[in-house]
């Protein structure tokens, strides 16, 4: 029997070739795109080593700082634990098994033969190795004689060693890092760039940095792991950390009192959002937005491709409902004919699987060969695909039963003559009119699915719509680290030194020259300085507030609308120009002139000199802002209390190339080595920028062609099924007369019919979702957006209708009447 | 060995109720050729249905082989009509999506114990009964209206059924094709003793069978 129904799917699906290509294409795509997400889902979500023990760790990240001053500031400030912090008040816990330390990881320029490579390097104390568990291919980790000693030794990853000592034994060597020499005692095995909490190139102990050993609670800071004995015990450890944190009494530091944390294991979420940081330098920071983004990959990824299976199995048994009689009354009964319609089902579903795990396959052949993510390799886990597949057998046996059970309760003469006669059996009966609301629900979920898609566009579009207000070409950014800075901590200047500002500003290469503080062009910070600004009567909130000084304006080509840029002569004592833009004005001073006028910040006044008419720091696709400049020499307001960084710009002279300028930087480096050096092309930081947007565009759509892809799957197989049902009618149409276009128009019509009850139902849920208050987008952008959407899937339903229309306009009123 | 007792058949639609069948009384012997005749629409189709268990009557019972058939379960019924039945439908019937041969074989396809080889032997025998040799690997579609009725037939002789229920089968044919395939069925009839049940508007061929039964809207006339 089996190779007898064998024989008879196969001569079937050779019968129907383009209707069998997309059956199967239709089902393998989506089905890669399910074992991709979920291979690189349950790659990040493993423990793994070195991460094996981290299902039983809790981790402590960030202390909560509420500050709030009385003339208008207000911020959150998140600080991560020190390591003084940690040792004095997290150490003497009693329910943790162990208790380490990790920091998040700095950037050391390694050079070697003229060659920079940009290393990850972290300081961590003794019980971190304890915790993980690496895989040393050389020596062994540092222990508490190490740390307690401030030993200067290294722990180094195979992809450092190589790079440093090739194929030579590394053990015993010493290698710069940082400010010291240090000597390498063990090597271990490549760390994924999605174990986030242990992958590094190098390793140090933390007791060798100055930096992290700052007896702060505003120094810089660790992460803190907690490996629990077993997972029943994290709701003790939690209550004994609750109450420490909570009842940790701060001491003064500039009105701050109270503190609070939170411990948590490492969810799925947050490892996505923190492989998300690692990678992209992007925040998820709403969980909303992960659990839409889930509900959007269930539905179009599972269900939509479910709807498609389910629609193509039960038209291809109404198609044969006369096979299937005239196999009854031969003699087959309806478990042999169940039997069979099922193995087709199976026999097209498991092709499509083996071909969906195919793709998928070559799919991560090409990710890993071609490293399109340096550091991320992703190693298909043979028990999520098994998973998958087991689930879409299991649904191609569900999907392919539902029509087998309604072919075996049909009367055989009624089947031979294609009537329905099964009034009597409503719910399963998929009579056309069901099978069009499938299709009427796929139209649906389609319609909404690219409104929302298009919102998020339009958001975008609109955004870059305003002008940006500054120039990049031939900038440079001038930004100066010190390493393992010593200096007085979060309150405190930053690590750098005015010695380095000024030897490059000496060089011949640069024209122009200038310093920035805060909100610079292309600023990604999450810090947003901001306050109350009032004139007269009108009080302006939330206002961005950037420092800058004399020059800018010539360096970044600012459009300045009315009055004039800072010059060195306004840093006087007595004197507080400000510079605001063209929204500030209108919304204090509407149409009357704003220069010269005195308006009222935090708790200073300023003179008015200047307005220009944009400047989008965050970049082109940015919401436009009302921002402030004030002058450089200003210091009087209180949030330079604050780290201040600062960045340098400069415009470099004409005919300046790529290769001067990393010229320059690599002397100044060696001139200064206790410090890392950036002289970065402005362009290059835009660059960054638009990879950082470009990714959850190209997220969107691959998600958006997914769907079209989906539902173009979907519409092309209900047409196809149409028109092939309906041959001998439009043979027939044909042969009394009607003409080619007559018929095409009339299948495209009846399909635009469905497309726009199905978007109708669409746009009443689309406008009740709350989803554009989740991710905070523009409702302004919903006409538009609608209006795209359906015009997206008119399109999709005519170029569909294109290949069948075509199809049916082409059968010869002979040929289709001969088919019965 | 085919007895209809009191056979009504009403066809229930939407609006109307149209009366097939009414009263039919009928007994045919094993070994007999029957042919029904009758004017369009007077129910001679759905007389051939209700023997031949495609669907049941309204009223009244049929039995075969001294077999009541009443609520009997699928399996035996299917079983039932692949050994006893053969069907020769008034519209063929064929199934487009395989070739004429595998058409042919259907009827063995559900029977226990036929190798491959012995079906598409049995297959091959029976289309050069009806002269269809050469069309073996043709699909339905791509054969003449007397051609796809020859098929039908074939596929409707291959298993040696006891009896054989032909609608029409020589309505497509010319009179010497038609001929042919009353010869076949007399054969059948003569040498292997198959019970006929045929439907037909030719004076000319009912002549040739033992008996003739006459059918005016839905009611027996003798
Ligand atoms: N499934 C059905 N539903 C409703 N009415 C039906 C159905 N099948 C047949 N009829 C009606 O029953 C009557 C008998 O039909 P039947 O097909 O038996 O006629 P027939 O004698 O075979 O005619 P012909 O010589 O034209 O083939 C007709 O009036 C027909 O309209
Ligand atoms: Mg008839």
């Amino acid at each position: 029997m089996f190779k007898n129904n064998l024989k008879i799917t196969l001569s079937i699906l050779k019968r129907k070739k383009i209707y069998s290509f997309i059956t199967i294409f239709g089902i393998a795509v989506p089905l890669m795109f399910l074992m991709i997400i979920i291979s690189t889902a349950s790659h990040i979500a493993a423990f793994k080593s070195p991460q094996s023990r981290f299902d039983r760790v809790l981790v402590f990240e960030l202390i909560k700082f509420s500050l709030q001053r009385d003339y208008g500031m207000s911020g959150t400030m998140y600080v991560r634990p020190t390591y003084d912090f940690i040792d004095k008040y997290i150490k003497p816990m009693k329910t943790p098994d162990k208790i380490g330390m990790v920091t998040a990881g700095d950037y050391y320029n390694l050079y070697i033969n003229e060659q920079k490579t940009k290393l990850k390097g972290v300081y961590t104390d003794d019980v971190f190795w304890e915790i993980a568990d690496f895989n040393f291919i050389e020596g062994k980790p540092f222990n508490k004689i190490h740390i307690d000693n401030s030993q200067l030794v290294a722990v180094i990853d195979r992809y450092t060693k190589d790079l440093i000592f090739g194929s030579q034994n590394a053990v015993g060597k010493t290698v710069k890092f940082f400010r010291n020499q240090y000597k390498i005692i063990g090597v271990v095995e490549n760390v994924d760039i999605s174990r986030q909490r242990t992958h590094a190139n190098f390793y140090l102990p933390i007791t060798t940095s100055l930096e992290y050993t700052k007896k702060d609670i505003f120094g810089s800071g660790c992460i803190c792991l907690m490996l629990a004995g077993s997972k029943s015990q994290f709701s003790q450890i939690i209550s004994e950390f609750r109450h420490l944190i909570t009842n940790f009494e701060l001491g003064s530091y500039d009105g701050l009192t109270k503190i609070d944390g939170d411990l948590e294991s490492d969810s799925f979420n947050k490892l996505l959002q923190g492989l998300f940081e690692n990678l992209f330098s992007i925040r998820l920071k709403q969980e909303g937005v992960i659990h839409a983004a889930y509900i959007v990959i269930f539905f179009f990824f599972i269900l939509l491709p479910a709807i498609n299976l389910l629609y193509i199995h039960i038209s291809r048994i109404n198609e044969r409902s006369s096979e299937i009689g005239v196999r009854k009354s031969f003699g087959g009964n309806n478990l042999t004919l169940s039997k069979q319609f099922i193995f087709e089902n199976m026999t097209i579903t498991v092709f499509s699987g083996i071909l969906g795990l195919v793709l998928t396959f070559l799919f991560f052949w090409v990710f890993n060969k071609s490293s399109v993510i340096p550091g991320l390799h992703i190693v298909m886990n043979t028990k999520s695909i098994l998973l998958i597949l087991a689930l879409w057998i299991f649904f191609g046996v569900v999907t392919g039963f539902l029509p087998a059970y309604r072919m075996s309760r049909m009367k055989i003469i009624d089947a031979l003559n294609q009537h329905d006669s099964f009034h009597y059996f409503n719910f399963l009966i998929w009579k056309a009119k069901r099978l069009k609301m499938l299709l009427i629900v796929e139209f649906t979920i389609t319609f909404i699915a690219l409104a929302a898609i298009c919102t998020f566009m339009y958001h975008f579009k609109n955004n870059n719509g305003y002008p940006l207000g500054f120039d990049f070409e031939n900038i440079y950014q001038v930004s100066v680290s010190q390493y393992d800075n010593e200096g007085s901590g979060f309150f405190g200047g930053g690590g750098y030194n005015e010695d380095v500002f000024e030897w490059v500003k000496l060089n011949s290469l640069v024209e122009i020259y200038g310093e920035w503080s805060w909100n610079e062009p292309y600023h990604e910070g999450y810090t947003q300085v901001n306050g109350k600004v009032t004139y007269g009567d009108q009080v302006l909130e939330k206002v961005h507030l950037t420092q800058t000084g004399p020059n800018m304006d010539k360096i970044f080509k600012l459009n300045l609308i009315a009055g004039s840029w800072f010059m060195e002569s306004d840093d006087r004592p007595d004197y507080n120009p400000l510079i605001i833009n063209k929204t500030v004005k209108q919304k204090l001073f509407k149409d009357k002139k704003a220069i010269g006028e005195t308006i009222q910040f935090c708790e200073n006044y300023f003179t008015v000199i200047g307005v220009v008419d944009s400047y989008k720091y965050h970049g082109e696709f940015s919401r436009p802002v009302d921002i402030m400049f004030y002058m450089n020499g200003f210091n009087n307001l209180n949030i330079n209390s604050w780290s201040r960084a600062r960045t340098d710009y400069f415009r470099a002279r004409h005919g300046t190339t790529l290769g001067d300028i990393n010229n320059m930087a690599r002397s100044v480096s060696l001139a200064f080595p206790d410090y890392g050096i950036e002289i970065t092309p402005l362009a290059a930081e835009r660059a960054k920028y638009f990879r950082k947007i470009w990714i959850p565009i190209v997220m969107v759509a691959i998600v958006f062609s997914f769907i079209l892809l989906i539902v173009l799957f979907g519409l092309f197989g209900v047409l196809w099924y149409n028109i092939s049902l309906r041959k001998m009618e439009i043979g027939l149409r044909r042969a009394v007369g009607a003409d080619t276009g007559k018929i095409f128009t009339q299948i495209v019509l009846e399909m635009l019919v469905w497309a726009s009850i199905g978007m109708i139902i669409g746009l009443f849920i689309f406008a009740q979702v709350p989803l554009l208050k989740l991710i905070s987008l523009d409702i302004q952008n919903f006409t538009s957006s609608v209006l795209t959407a359906g015009l997206v899937i008119y399109l999709l339903v005519g170029f569909c209708s294109l290949i069948p229309g075509l199809q049916a306009a082409k059968i010869k009123p002979a040929l289709a009447l001969h088919e019965e | 060995m085919i007895t209809l007792e009191k056979l009504d058949k009403v066809y229930q639609t939407d609006e109307i109720e149209t009366v097939a069948l009414n009263n039919i009384n009928l007994s045919i012997d094993r070994g007999e050729f029957v042919s029904i005749m009758g004017p369009s629409g007077c129910g001679k189709s759905t007389l051939l249905n209700m023997i031949g268990l495609l669907d049941n009557p309204t009223n009244g019972s049929v039995s075969i082989d001294n077999f009541q058939i009443e609520n009997w379960p699928d399996k035996k019924l299917a079983l039932f009509r692949n050994k006893k039945l053969g069907y020769i439908f008034q519209s063929f019937h064929l199934i487009n999506d395989i070739p004429v041969i595998d058409n042919v074989e259907l009827p063995l396809l559900y029977r226990k114990g036929v190798t491959g080889k012995e079906r598409r032997q049995k297959a091959l025998d029976a289309l050069k009964k009806v002269g269809l040799s050469a069309r073996t690997k043709h699909y339905p579609s791509q054969l003449s209206g007397g051609q796809k009725q020859r098929v039908a037939i074939a596929r409707a002789i291959v298993g040696h059924p006891n009896i054989i229920l032909a609608d029409e089968p020589t309505g497509n044919l010319d009179s010497k094709m038609g001929g042919e395939i009353m010869d076949i069925l007399q054969n059948l009839n003569k040498n292997e003793n198959t019970t006929i049940v045929m439907v037909t508007h030719d004076e000319h061929l009912s002549k040739q069978t033992n008996r003739i039964f006459h059918l005016f809207d839905g009611m027996q006339v003798d």
